[in-house]
C-alpha cells in the first residue's frame, strides 16, 4: 500500500513537471531578461523543497536527541541528503539563470552565498556521518550537528545580506512587478510536484536507510558466530 | 608527549554542580588544568603561532603587502590566518585527553558538561588569544598596517571574534575527538558554521586598520558578532553534554 | 524641430534594436533549456547512486542472509 502511494506520488510530479515544462516554454518571454527568467520555475520550488527537507532535518534531529528513536535519526538523515541534492538543484539553476544575466556564473548574492554555506554545511553533516562508526553517537553527533547548521541560517543570510549591500550587487526579482497571474499558478504547481518528489525520494531513502540498519545487525549477528 | 593525569578535578571534594560558586571553581579547575598541561608542552601553541606566522608569509607572495589595496582587505586576510590557526590549538583542546583515557575520567568526573565545556573553551580562548596577540604585530609589520589606531576597539573585535572561534571550535572539538579523520572533519564543520562571525570581524577590523571607527554605520556588524557570540554560547552549553555523555 | 529629434532618434535605434534583442532572447531561451536540463541531471544523477545504493544493500543483506542460514544448518 505504501508502496503503491509513493509510486503515484511519484508519478504524478514527473507528470506535472513534464506537463508544466511546455506550458512555461510556451509563455512570453520576460520583459527584462527574456526566456532565462523561466529558470525560475525550476530554481525556486527546487530552493523550496531543499529548505522544507533541511528543516524537517532540523525537527526530527531534535525529536531524536529528545525520545533516542532511531527512526527520527533515520528521517533526519535522509531528508538532509535530500536537502543537499535540491540545494545542488538550486546552485545549478541558479548559476545558469546568472550567466545569460549577468554574463557570470556566480555572484556573491546573498541567496546564492546563503544557499552555498548551508550546502558545505550539510556536506559537513554527511561526511561526519560517513566518519563514525557506532549508531547512537552518529545519529547524536549528527543531530547536534544538525541543531547547529540551522540555527546559524538566519544569521548567515543577514550578514551576507549586509555585507554585499556595501558593494553594488544584481538583483534577483528586479522585474517582480511582471509576474503574472498564470505564471503565480504554474509556480505553485512546480512548488507542489518538487516537494512531492522530494516527500517520495525521501521515502526511499528511509527505506534504504532500514535496510542498513537491517544489514548492520547482520553483520553483528554474523560477527557473533 | 606525556598527558597529565587530572587528579585535581577527581579529588576535588565539589561532588555537584550545585551552587554558582562551585561551578565557577569547576570552571577554574578545568583551565588551569588544560592551561597547566598546555604549558608544559607548549606544542599545539608553538605549532599554532609558527602556523600563523608561515601564512602571513605565504600571503605576501599572493599580492603585494605594499600597495593601498592591501589594506582593504588586511582584514580578512588576519581573520584567515586566525581561524587557521585557532583551529590548531582547538584540535588539541579535546584530543589532549585521548592519552591514558583522561577523557573518560573527566566526563566521569563530578562535575556538569556544561562547565567542563566552558572550562575548556575558556582555556582554549587564553590560548588561541595569545597566539593571536602575538601574530597581530607581525601581521602590523609584514603588512605595513596601522592596526594600533584604536587600541581597545581592535582588543574588543579580537576578544569577540575570538570567542566565536573558540565556542564553536570547542564544541565540534568534542565532537570529533574519536571519530576517524578528526584533523579533517574539524575544518570542515567550524568554517562554514563560522561564515557569519568571520565575515563581522574581518568587516569591524579592516574599518580598524583603515583608521575608521567601530561605532560607526558598522556598528552593525557588531551586533552580528555580539548575537552570534550569544546564540552559538547558548546552544552550546544547551548541546554539550548530549555530545560529551552521549 | 526640437521636439522631434528624440523621436527620430529612436526610430532609427529601434529596427537594430529589436533585432539584437531577439537575438538575446533566442539565446536566453538556450539558458532556459540548460537551467532545466541541469536540473534534472543533477536529481537523476542523485536517484542513480541511490539505485546504486539499493543494490548494493540487497545483496550484503541476501548474501549475509545466506551465509547465516548456512551457519545454522551446521
Amino acid at each position: 500500500m505504501r508502496e503503491k502511494i509513493l509510486y503515484l506520488l511519484g508519478v504524478a510530479a514527473f507528470v506535472i513537471l513534464a506537463r508544466d515544462i511546455f506550458v512555461i516554454a510556451r509563455f512570453p518571454p520576460e520583459a527584462s531578461q527574456g526566456n532565462a527568467f523561466k529558470i525560475i520555475f525550476f530554481h525556486l520550488p527546487a530552493w523550496a523543497a531543499a529548505f522544507t527537507a533541511v528543516g524537517a532535518s532540523l525537527v526530527t534531529s531534535i525529536l531524536f536527541l529528545v525520545t533516542k528513536n532511531f527512526q527520527y535519526d533515520a528521517i533526519a538523515v535522509a531528508s538532509t541528503e535530500v536537502g543537499v541534492a535540491f540545494l545542488t538543484v538550486g546552485l545549478v539553476t541558479g548559476s545558469l539563470w546568472a550567466r545569460p544575466i549577468w554574463g557570470i556564473w556566480w555572484t556573491w548574492d546573498e541567496r546564492l552565498t546563503t544557499t552555498l554555506v548551508l550546502w558545505l554545511l550539510y556536506l559537513g553533516y554527511l561526511m561526519l556521518r560517513r566518519a563514525i562508526e557506532e549508531p547512537t553517537q552518529r545519529a547524536t553527533f549528527a543531530a547536534v550537528v544538525s541543531i547547529f547548521a540551522f540555527i546559524g541560517v538566519p544569521i548567515d543570510y543577514f550578514s551576507i545580506r549586509w555585507w554585499r549591500t556595501q558593494h553594488p550587487a544584481p538583483v534577483f526579482f528586479s522585474s517582480t512587478g511582471s509576474f503574472p497571474h498564470d505564471w503565480s499558478v504554474v509556480m505553485g504547481w512546480n512548488i507542489l510536484a518538487m516537494l512531492m518528489l522530494a516527500t517520495v525520494i525521501v521515502a526511499v531513502r528511509l527505506e534504504q536507510e532500514q535496510s542498513q540498519r537491517e544489514l548492520d545487525s547482520l553483520r553483528r549477528l554474523a560477527h557473533a558466530f | 608527549m606525556a598527558t597529565i593525569a587530572t587528579p585535581e578535578v577527581t579529588a576535588s571534594p565539589v561532588r555537584h554542580a550545585g551552587s554558582g560558586a562551585s561551578a565557577l571553581r569547576q570552571v577554574f579547575v578545568i583551565v588551569a588544568k588544560d592551561l597547566r598541561a598546555e604549558l608544559r608542552t607548549k606544542e599545539a601553541v608553538n605549532a599554532a603561532l609558527a602556523f600563523a606566522i608561515m601564512i602571513l608569509v605565504l600571503f605576501s607572495f599572493a599580492f603585494d603587502p605594499a600597495a593601498d589595496e592591501t589594506k582593504m582587505f588586511a582584514g580578512g586576510l588576519l581573520w584567515i590566518v586566525f581561524a587557521f590557526a585557532g583551529t590548531l590549538v582547538l584540535n588539541r583542546s579535546f584530543a589532549r585527553e585521548l592519552p591514558n583515557d583522561c577523557l573518560d575520567a573527566l566526563i566521569a568526573a563530578p562535575i556538569s558538561g556544561a562547565m567542563l565545556f566552558l572550562g575548556k573553551a575558556l582555556a582554549s580562548y587564553v590560548l588561541v588569544m595569545a597566539v593571536e596577540l602575538v601574530a597581530l604585530p607581525v601581521f602590523g609589520i609584514f603588512y605595513y598596517v596601522r592596526w594600533y589606531d584604536h587600541f581597545w576597539q581592535m582588543m574588543l573585535v579580537l576578544a569577540l571574534g575570538t570567542w566565536a572561534i573558540t565556542v564553536v571550535g570547542t564544541v565540534f572539538s568534542a565532537l570529533t575527538v574519536n571519530i576517524r579523520l578528526r584533523e579533517v572533519m574539524l575544518p570542515m564543520l567550524t568554517y562554514p558554521m563560522l561564515v557569519p562571525a568571520l565575515m563581522a570581524s574581518m568587516q569591524l577590523t579592516a574599518d580598524l586598520v583603515n583608521g575608521k571607527q567601530i561605532w560607526g554605520p558598522d556598528f552593525i556588524w557588531m551586533k552580528v558578532l555580539i548575537s552570534f557570540d550569544i546564540l552559538y554560547t547558548a546552544a552550546s552549553l544547551a548541546l554539550v553534554e548530549i555530545v560529551l555523555v552521549g | 524641430m526640437h521636439w522631434l529629434s528624440p523621436l527620430l532618434l529612436l526610430a532609427q535605434v529601434s529596427a537594430d534594436d529589436i533585432t539584437r534583442e531577439m537575438g538575446r532572447l533566442q539565446r536566453n531561451f538556450e539558458f532556459l533549456s540548460y537551467g532545466f536540463a541541469a536540473a534534472w541531471i543533477v536529481l537523476a544523477i542523485y536517484v542513480l547512486m541511490m539505485v546504486g545504493r539499493e543494490r548494493r544493500l540487497k545483496r550484503e543483506i541476501s548474501s549475509l542472509k545466506a551465509m547465516l542460514e548456512e551457519r545454522q544448518k551446521k
